[in-house]
């Protein structure tokens, strides 16, 4: 009879160590996710390299030294273009 | 076309085929473009910048940008458009605001070579070795007349110091009194003969030789070079106006037309100008 009652606390004990260690493990994870999302100096999104954006790069590269047209005038000048 | 008139940048800006909140877009941009490049502006994003040679220091998005871009510009020309003459002009003379330099009985002081491959730019933090100072305005007008541009809704055109750029076809005179028919991109000039001046006798101008830090001994007075934009014919101008003799060629082989004319008024079309101007 004595035995029996042991068995029944051991095992609601154990019961109750597990559901304390689950139930300390989804706290601790939900209050990660919690930090992540609202603590100002948390890292939101993956880090990039410090520099000019590749597409910036490449576009100004690519218009650096293209050409334009000109043509024999045809008409009076409404501009000019002189030395600064 | 309507043309309106302003001085911003130590030079005259025309915009032609504005309207009137378009103007005051254009008058705004040149002159915050003043603000932050300034050589003569003790408060200039470009100042606080030079002071802080030594160490890095974080810059505007707009500095950043412009920097970045006349790192490339130095990159695709070899150095020979380079963002770090600041210290080569002053040593020439050129230390002023333009209008109040006078003759000067000092000699110039010694040629400070270009460096711009020690310019550190990450992100939006720049460091520069203590003695380097920046001097952006390679490509800041140009860049300026390429933005202003793009602030117009219909054709016309916009033009800073001789630097033109237009939309919807232009004629344009040139330095030697002819005239071309500007139908894309953007027309610009690098001349020795407007902005010189003397000291202890001799002949300075803000055209400075990257290799040696001196006012280049070009066999050219003016270089009309044209580009896809007015980024593109400034740089082309310049490089075409320092490499001399190569110029034409150096031009040619990136199908960029231009034109040069010497000391004595000879006008040398490159075979690009040649080819689409007859």
């Amino acid at each position: 009879m004595k035995d029996s009652r042991l068995r029944v606390a051991r095992r609601r004990a154990r019961t109750a160590k597990l559901a304390l260690a689950t139930g300390g493990s989804l706290v601790f994870g939900l209050a990660m996710l919690f930090a992540r999302g609202s603590y100002a100096g948390h890292p939101k999104r993956p880090t990039h390299p410090l520099s000019a954006p590749p597409r910036f790069v490449s576009v100004v590269r690519a218009n650096l030294l293209q050409a334009g047209i000109v043509a024999p005038a045809e008409a009076p000048p409404q501009a000019s273009t002189s030395g600064s | 076309m309507k043309t309106d008139c302003f001085e911003s940048m130590g030079c005259e800006v025309v915009v032609g085929g504005s309207t009137a909140q378009e103007l005051r877009a254009i008058r705004e941009l040149f002159a915050e473009r003043d603000r932050v490049f300034s050589r003569f502006r003790p408060d200039s994003e470009l100042n606080r910048v030079n002071r802080s040679a030594g160490r890095f220091v974080a810059v505007s998005p707009l500095f950043a940008q412009t920097l970045a871009v006349a790192l490339l510009a130095a990159r695709e020309t070899d150095g020979l458009v380079d963002p770090t003459l600041g210290p080569a002009v002053e040593a020439a003379g050129y230390d002023r605001d333009f209008a109040s330099l006078a003759p000067v009985e000092e000699p110039p002081g010694a040629g400070r070579p270009g460096a711009w491959r020690s310019v550190l730019l990450i992100g939006r933090h720049v460091g520069l070795p203590r003695g380097l100072r920046l001097d952006l305005n390679g490509v800041v007008k140009s860049l300026a007349v390429d933005d202003a541009l793009k602030l117009l809704s219909g054709p016309g055109f916009v033009s800073a110091g001789g630097d033109v750029a237009a939309r919807g076809g232009l004629t344009v005179a040139l330095p030697d009194g002819e005239a071309v028919s500007l139908r894309q991109g953007a027309l610009a000039t690098s001349s020795s003969a407007k902005r010189r001046w003397t000291r202890n006798g001799e002949v300075q101008h803000h055209l400075i030789d990257p290799a040696t830090g001196r006012p280049s001994a070009s066999l050219w007075e003016q270089v009309t070079a044209c580009g896809a934009s007015c980024l593109a014919a400034d740089i082309a101008a310049k490089a075409g106006f320092l490499l001399g003799e190569d110029g034409p060629g150096w031009l040619d082989r990136r199908r960029i037309p231009a034109r040069f004319l010497s000391a004595r008024g000879s006008a040398t079309a490159n075979e690009s100008w040649a080819v689409a101007c007859t």
